[in-house]
C-alpha cells in the first residue's frame, strides 16, 4: 500500500532527538507542528531558515528542529536575532521565546526590536510561568493566581504583550491558543511573509506546574479553559463580557518602513555621494 | 429518500463515495496524555495501556486532523487509504 499525502513536516524534524523531552501533553509540541505546518505551507527553503531561542522549556523547540539554530542565552533571542538578519537579510528568522524569556530578561530587547521594526517573527509561547525552573511566576502570570514563588496568589498585574509590542511599533501581531491549534499555521506563514516586526502570542498550557499549582487540572481541562476564555478578533464590539478574557486572531496588520531595507538604502544613498 | 431524485439521494450518495482514512500512532513517542481521545469527534480511539490511544474504528475517521494538529508528542499522522483494485 503506497503512502500518500502524508504529512510533510517530518523532514524539518531531527528524527533521532525524538521523543521530545516535554512532559506528556505539553503544549510546547502542538505549537511547533504549527509552525512546522506554517513553513511547510509557504514552501521555504530548510537552509534560509533561522531558528533562534534563549532558555527555557519553549526554547528547547530548536533542538527537535533540521533548520539553521541558534541556542542564546537568556533572553537574548532576539538581539542575536537581530545580528543574523542585519548580517544575512534574505533569511527567514524565526525565534521561539516564552514569557519569562522575553517579557521579563528580554523586554527590553523585545521593544527595542519592535521599535526599529526589523523583519523578524517572534513566536512567544506563553505558559503563565517559569516550568523549566519549576514554577515560578512571571510577568505573565494572571493576577491572583498561584505559583511556587507566589503561594498566596500573585500580587503582580500581568503585561498584555500584544498592546506594549503594538504601541512599540510591530507591524503584525496576532495571538492565538494550543487550543486553536488549526489556526496556528496560519498566523505562523503571515507572521513569515510580513515585512517588518511580527509578534505572535500563543497561549499554551502548563499543567504540570500552572495547572497543578492553581487546580486547574490536566492538559485537556486547561484546553477547555482557553477555549471558553478566547474570543476571536472578528466579535470585537459585540456585547461580551471581557472580563478575564482575551482576543485571538489577527490583531493588528499594518505597513511601515522595514529596518534592513532602510538600512541598505541609506548605505547606497551614502555611496552614491561619495561618488560623486 | 424515495421521491427525491438520485443526486439529491444523499445516503447513496455518502455510500459511493465515502472516504477511508489510516492512522498510524507512533507508540514510542506518545506520552498517554489523552488529548487526542477527548477530541476526536468521531470517537476513534479509547484509552488503552497506560493512557495510550487504541485506534478502535478506524473506518469512522473523517480526516478532521484535530488529533494529528493537537498531538503534542507529533505521534499521529493521518492518510488516505488507498483502495486495493478489485
Amino acid at each position: 500500500m503506497a503512502i500518500k499525502e502524508k504529512s510533510g513536516i517530518k523532514k524539518y524534524l531531527r528524527l533521532n532527538k525524538f521523543p521530545h523531552i516535554w512532559c506528556g501533553g505539553c503544549g510546547n509540541g502542538i505549537v511547533l507542528r504549527g509552525i512546522l505546518q506554517g513553513i511547510d505551507d509557504l514552501g521555504l527553503e530548510q537552509n534560509k531558515i533561522v531558528m533562534i531561542s534563549g532558555i527555557g522549556c519553549s526554547s528547547r523547540m530548536p533542538g527537535y528542529v533540521d533548520f539553521n539554530t541558534l541556542h542564546t542565552a537568556h533572553g537574548r533571542a532576539i538581539a542575536f536575532a537581530t545580528g543574523v538578519k542585519l548580517a544575512k537579510p534574505d533569511l527567514h528568522v524565526i525565534i521561539i521565546t516564552g514569557d519569562g524569556d522575553c517579557a521579563a530578561i528580554g523586554g527590553n530587547h523585545l521593544i527595542h526590536a519592535a521599535r526599529r521594526n526589523i523583519d523578524l517573527t517572534v513566536v512567544i509561547l506563553n505558559n503563565s510561568i517559569y516550568g523549566m525552573t519549576s514554577g515560578q511566576y512571571s510577568p505573565l502570570t494572571p493576577y491572583g493566581s498561584f505559583a511556587t514563588t507566589a503561594p498566596y496568589g500573585n500580587i503582580e498585574q500581568s503585561f498584555d504583550l500584544c498592546e506594549l509590542v503594538s504601541s512599540a511599533g510591530a507591524t503584525y501581531i496576532a495571538r492565538s491558543t494550543t487550543y486553536h491549534a488549526m489556526q496556528i499555521p496560519k498566523l505562523i506563514a503571515a507572521g513569515i511573509e510580513n515585512s517588518g516586526f511580527s509578534f505572535i502570542e500563543i497561549i499554551l498550557h502548563c499543567h504540570t506546574y500552572y495547572g497543578r499549582k492553581n487546580k486547574i487540572g490536566g492538559p485537556v481541562e486547561m484546553m477547555e479553559w482557553q477555549k471558553s476564555h478566547a474570543v476571536p478578533i472578528s466579535k470585537k464590539g459585540s456585547n461580551i463580557d471581557m472580563t478575564g478574557k482575551f482576543y485571538i486572531g489577527e490583531l493588528k496588520k499594518t505597513r511601515s518602513p522595514e529596518y534592513c531595507k532602510t538600512y541598505d538604502e541609506l548605505i547606497s544613498a551614502t555611496q552614491r555621494r561619495k561618488e560623486s | 429518500m424515495k421521491d427525491l431524485p438520485l443526486w439529491l439521494n444523499l445516503k447513496s450518495l455518502s455510500e459511493k463515495q465515502k472516504k477511508l482514512f489510516n492512522i498510524e500512532i507512533n507508540y514510542l513517542w506518545c506520552k498517554g496524555c489523552g488529548i487526542c481521545i477527548y477530541y476526536c469527534p468521531k470517537k476513534v480511539y479509547t484509552a488503552g495501556e497506560l493512557g495510550k490511544p487504541q485506534i478502535m474504528n478506524m473506518d469512522d475517521c473523517i480526516n478532521c486532523r484535530l488529533c494529528v494538529m493537537r498531538c503534542p508528542d507529533l505521534a499521529i499522522e493521518v492518510y488516505p487509504r488507498e483502495e486495493e483494485k478489485l
